[in-house]
This record gives structure tokens, C-alpha cells and sequence, in this order.
């Protein structure tokens, strides 16, 4: 094959043509159309199913418009079309769409957690491992956090949107949801895994130290306990809570290892 | 409530009464999960024939398979439309005289 | 190279590629298939509900895996990262058949690479046999078991091609150990693309030149013609056509009762419409059995 300096040759100029619209020499430009529109559909369909609020938001004709854009923009270097598309809430911020519709970015962002938390290992509750928990001496212990489990903070009423588009994507009932937008009230956005269920529900500003103990944000109970807000709900009451939807699947401490 | 005491056998109380209720659901639960895994996105058939990929339901939030409203909802839900902008703009403009 | 042990087609199952919408009737209702077919890249996450249900199809029914993005014809070697997200999901399954596309998909690496998302045409010559048999070798030995390897629908010609695709793949498969996944609908297409006065002959013609020890499954597929071009697209959107049945019972009488497979991916029909074309696989099987 010959190789001119600079220009792509071979496998790497068809991709490219194929990428850019831009013919190729020696490929007859009708077969080109057919992989360009067969990316160009994969692209709108992979973003379609990993962005189910914002294709909902926008509608799917602008959705696809905007993947052609995204992946000309992005390119493309995963092999699995599940795993495309992580960087499209940075790049829709961009977009001049945020500045008449400034949530999408943010509604975007819980989109991926959502689709990140569906794909998370599975992990069964460990319940024996709170059974150790009446022998520990101190409270030197940390708790295990379900699959998939994030916060999100966001300015705008996130958890609203995305909650009105999942229980009726073809119509959802957006009043809460405007109502929130309208007086500027934004929300923090919880995502977990129940088994194979992914959960969403807002996150409440007392709840808050506790579930930085889930994310990494306080190493133990000891430690957050120390650490607590004022109007911080009580651990008990939390906890209760929290193993009761599985968001709390277990509990590591280094004695129990 | 900063200072009061919290013990690991007051928790471990606590812990009981919730695991007594808790009914953990696993991703083992077959019966379950065709409801509610996403549609795959790869795929070894070309999209480009006749059938135009939106066609098909691709997108499912927990009850399955749907069709997204075309126009899309962020009109109904606020910010402005280009259309709606230059409207308020000439709406602006008319009460000034 | 190494000789991996060949996939036993003896008793030829009948099968259904397993998509999303049909997932429910697939763990529910019974259906006279031996097997499911599932593309790998959908079932590559760590958990959760879509690789439940993988568990359970695979309770019900064989499950074959069938590869869409490792581009074994690429000019670079296939990263080791994806060759064993492949082998742990082979290892979790156990499907009868595992098997990959004699395609190009990606190119370049690290920040560079840039892939595809598509099955792109290959040049077939003796450079390319290399590097994409030792692709073959290097997924072989990570599975520690056969790969099958499907001729490809094409919409471009390479100029660098030295030989037939049905050549390149036999000295593949004679180099690697490798077996042929067989596209009837594949060969279809590209007869008709190609624009020759009888498609369905040049069919039979390509399937003459077929070992048949080689070939551990066939796949069967409607495609779609081009609302806007004179182009036959491989969109498994349609039932089996005409010219594709009569190829298929050629290649019966030829080699014999082969795993077969249905494959429809776009314009989905009901469970019952797809499990229909199955049936119709297992009659002309029934009819060849000898």
C-alpha cells in the first residue's frame, strides 16, 4: 500500500471519510453514504438509550442532529457503543441549546449516572456483616454503599425532570417541574441500585454528612460523627432508612477483614 | 444533637429492625429484569435501509419500550424558544411606543 | 499456531438472535429453538439487569456470542482490554459458538484510535491474512477456544485485494484453526451489489467453493433495498428472501445440517413472526437430515 507522508492511507483514510462525510479516492462515494449513515444512526441511537431524559427533552430528530455534531466533535475510541458518549453533558453545556434550556447539561450528567448505575457489578446486601456490628468496641467502621450509588448536585430541579419523563416519557406532567425551574430551586440528585433496579430520589440537605460517608467523603461513622452538621438527621434514624432501600448494603471495618 | 452519644449497640438495634423489613431484591431476580435493562446499543445490521432507526424503540426508562414525543418536551418545561424570544422581544418593543 | 478443538455441528441446532424487545416472550413463552444469539458488546457491563437476563436466557436455551467490534482485520494488534472483556463474558456464559466478522473496525491507538462502530470492508491479500490471523490466534488463545469468523456484507471493493474473500478466510481458518460463520444473506447482498444478471447463481457459485468442514454456523437474514439508491442494505429488517432460502437448501444438500441461525436486528417483528422463521430453518433441516 502506498504511503504518502502526512495524509492517511489505507484503513485509517476510510474511517476518516467515513467520520467526516468528506469523499475518499478510490471508494465509490455511495458506499461511503452507507457507512456514514449507519454511524451517523448507531451514534443517535447509542446516545438515545444512554440519554433517555435529554432525548425525551429535546425530541429524537434534534437528538440525532446533535449526536452527528457530538461525534464529529468527540470522534469515537471505545469499541462498545454503551461506553460512547461519556463526555456529551460537558459538551452540551457548550452547546447554545443550555443557554435557552440551561438544565440540559445537568439532566444530562443524571442521564449517565443512571446509565453507569444500570451497568454497575451486582452485590448482594450483606447482612452478616451487620451482625458484627453489636461486638465492635468504637465506631471505627465504614458502610458499604449499593452499586452504582452517586450524588449530583445540581442548581436546577433535576430529580423533578427526569422523575415526570420516566413515569410518562410521551407525556409527562411537567408542573412540579417547571414550578421548581420557575422559582430557581435546585435539587441533589441520589442514584443506587436496588438488585437490578436503579434508583433515583433527592438527596435532603440533613442526609447530607451521611452520604458523604458513602461516597468516600468520611472514612468511618467515628469520623462523620465528629464531623456533623448541626441539622443533621440522626444516624439511627438514617440508617434505618438507608438499609431499608438498600442503599446501605453492608458495613466494612478492619477488624472484620 | 452534636453531642449526644451514638454506640455501636444502639445501631446494631437499629440495624436489626431495618434488616427485619429490608427484602433485598438481587439482579438475580430473573423475572424481573426484562423490564427494566436497556435496549443494547451495538449491533452487526446496518442502519441505514429504509427503516429509519427512530422507528424503533430504543429508549426505556423501568416500564419498558416507548416512543419519545418527536418535537420533545424543554418547550413545555421553560427556558425560550428562538421563536418565543423574538415574540417577547417585539412584545417589549410594541408597549414602548 | 495452535489447533483449537473444532465446534461440534453434529446435532445442528436452530436459533434466534435475542433482542431487546423480545426478552420477555424469550424467558417466557416456549419456542421450538435450541438457541440464542446475543451480541457481546450489549452484555460487557459488570452487572445489573440486561446481564440477568443473558443468565437467564442461557437457562432456557444454548447461547451463541456473537462479537461485533474487535475489528480482527485491523493493521494493529486488537487491544488486550477488549480481547478480555470478550473472555469474561465467554467464561460467564458457556455458549456453544463464539464468533467474529472478517472486517476492519478501528485504527490507530491510545488518543489516536478512532473506531468505527461498523463492519468495514478488508483488503484481501497476504499482508492482511496475517495480521488478521494473528488477531484470530491471539482471541483463540485468550477464549482457549474456536472462533467462528463471518464473511462480510460489503458496500466498498478494496483495490488491495489479491484473492476472494472465500479464499482469504479458508487460509485464515487453515493458519488459525478458526471456523467460518456463514452469511447466506451476506453473499446475497453482495451479489446483488455487485449488479450481476443472476445474483442467485453467483450465490451458488460462492457456496460451491466451501469447505464444509470449515463451517460451524449459518446465518439467514432479510435485508432492505435503498428508499434513495440502488443499494441492497444488510439491515436484517425483513423475513429470509426467496433467493436466500433456495441458497440455504443448496448449502444443506452440500454440507449437511449446520447450526442455523435467524437474524433480524431492525424493523423487529413479533416474537412469534421471528420464532416462525426458525421453524422453517428446522423444516428444510428436517427435510436434508438424510
Amino acid at each position: 500500500m502506498a504511503r504518502e507522508s502526512g495524509a492517511p492511507t489505507g484503513q485509517r483514510a476510510l474511517l476518516e471519510a467515513i467520520f467526516t462525510g468528506r469523499p475518499a479516492a478510490g471508494h465509490d462515494p455511495r458506499g461511503l453514504a452507507v457507512y456514514r449513515r449507519n454511524l451517523l444512526a448507531s451514534a443517535a441511537r447509542a446516545l438515545s438509550i444512554s440519554y433517555p431524559t435529554v432525548t425525551c427533552l429535546l425530541g429524537r430528530d434534534r437528538l440525532g442532529r446533535l449526536a452527528g455534531d457530538f461525534l464529529q466533535s468527540a470522534g469515537r475510541s471505545v469499541f462498545d457503543w454503551g461506553l460512547w458518549g461519556e463526555g456529551f453533558p460537558v459538551w452540551l453545556e457548550e452547546h447554545s441549546l443550555c443557554r435557552q434550556y440551561p438544565y440540559l447539561a445537568d439532566s444530562a450528567r443524571l442521564d449517565w449516572l443512571m446509565h453507569c448505575a444500570q451497568r454497575a457489578a451486582d452485590a448482594r446486601p450483606d447482612h452478616a456483616s451487620f451482625a458484627n456490628m453489636e461486638g465492635l468496641a468504637s465506631l471505627d467502621f465504614s458502610l458499604v454503599a449499593a452499586p452504582g450509588c452517586f450524588v449530583l448536585e445540581s442548581g436546577f430541579p433535576v430529580v423533578a425532570i427526569h422523575e415526570a419523563h420516566r413515569q410518562d416519557p410521551a407525556r409527562p406532567d411537567l408542573g412540579v417541574a417547571a414550578a421548581m425551574l420557575e422559582a430557581g430551586r435546585g435539587q441533589a440528585a441520589l442514584v443506587w441500585r436496588q438488585g437490578p433496579r436503579t434508583c433515583l430520589r433527592e438527596a435532603r440537605d440533613e442526609e447530607r454528612i451521611w452520604l458523604q460517608l458513602l461516597n468516600g467523603g468520611a472514612a468511618t461513622v467515628a469520623e462523620a460523627l465528629r464531623r456533623l452538621p448541626a441539622d443533621s438527621m440522626p444516624l439511627e434514624q438514617w440508617l434505618d432508612q438507608a438499609i431499608r432501600e438498600q442503599l446501605v448494603i453492608g458495613l466494612s471495618h478492619s477488624s472484620l477483614t | 444533637m452534636k453531642n449526644r452519644v451514638v454506640t455501636a449497640a444502639a445501631l446494631a438495634a437499629v440495624v436489626a429492625g431495618a434488616l427485619s423489613v429490608a427484602q433485598p431484591t438481587f439482579a438475580g431476580d430473573k423475572e424481573k429484569c426484562y423490564g427494566i435493562a436497556k435496549a443494547g446499543q451495538n449491533d452487526c445490521a446496518n442502519l441505514a435501509g429504509t427503516h429509519s432507526c427512530a422507528a424503533q424503540s430504543t429508549v426505556d426508562f423501568d416500564i419498558g419500550e416507548y416512543k419519545v414525543v418527536e418535537a420533545g418536551t424543554c418547550e413545555a418545561l421553560g427556558g425560550y424558544s428562538k421563536g418565543e424570544a423574538q415574540k417577547m422581544y417585539d412584545e417589549q418593543q410594541v408597549n414602548k411606543r | 499456531m495452535q489447533e483449537p478443538q473444532g465446534q461440534d455441528t453434529r446435532d445442528a441446532g436452530v436459533g434466534v438472535g435475542l433482542r431487546h424487545p423480545h426478552y420477555r416472550d424469550a424467558l417466557e413463552r416456549q419456542a421450538p429453538i435450541q438457541f440464542v444469539e446475543v451480541h457481546a458488546e450489549n452484555f460487557y457491563m459488570d452487572g445489573g439487569p440486561a446481564l440477568s437476563v443473558l443468565h437467564a436466557a442461557r437457562e432456557r436455551f444454548d447461547v451463541s456470542i456473537h462479537a461485533t467490534s474487535l475489528g480482527l482485520g485491523a493493521e494493529t494488534r486488537v487491544p488486550e482490554p477488549e480481547i478480555r472483556r470478550l473472555a469474561r463474558l465467554v467464561e460467564a456464559i458457556d455458549p456453544i459458538l463464539v464468533s467474529d466478522h472478517a472486517c476492519f473496525s478501528w485504527s490507530g491507538q491510545g488518543a489516536a484510535l478512532l473506531h468505527g462502530g461498523d463492519l468495514l470492508p478488508i483488503a484481501h491479500n497476504p499482508r492482511v491474512l496475517e495480521q488478521f490471523s494473528a488477531n484470530v490466534d491471539r482471541v483463540q488463545q485468550a477464549l482457549g477456544r474456536q472462533l467462528l469468523v463471518e464473511n462480510l456484507s460489503a458496500y466498498l471493493s478494496c483495490p488491495d485485494s489479491t484473492m476472494s474473500e472465500l479464499e482469504f478466510l479458508h487460509r485464515m481458518c487453515q493458519r488459525t484453526g478458526a471456523g467460518l460463520l456463514l452469511d447466506v444473506n451476506n453473499v446475497f447482498v453482495n451479489a446483488v451489489n455487485s449488479g450481476g444478471a443472476d445474483p442467485l447463481a453467483d450465490v451458488q457459485g460462492v457456496i460451491a467453493g466451501i469447505d464444509g468442514d470449515l463451517v460451524g454456523e449459518i446465518h439467514l437474514a432479510g435485508s432492505t433495498p435503498q428508499a434513495d439508491g440502488d443499494l441492497l442494505i444488510d439491515d436484517h429488517g425483513a423475513e429470509v428472501p426467496e433467493p436466500v432460502w433456495r441458497a440455504y437448501e443448496h448449502l444443506l444438500a452440500a454440507l449437511g445440517p449446520k447450526p442455523t441461525l435467524i437474524e433480524w436486528d431492525t424493523n423487529l417483528p413479533s416474537w412469534s413472526t421471528l420464532v416462525g422463521q426458525a421453524r422453517l430453518v428446522r423444516q428444510r433441516m428436517g427435510a436434508y437430515r438424510g
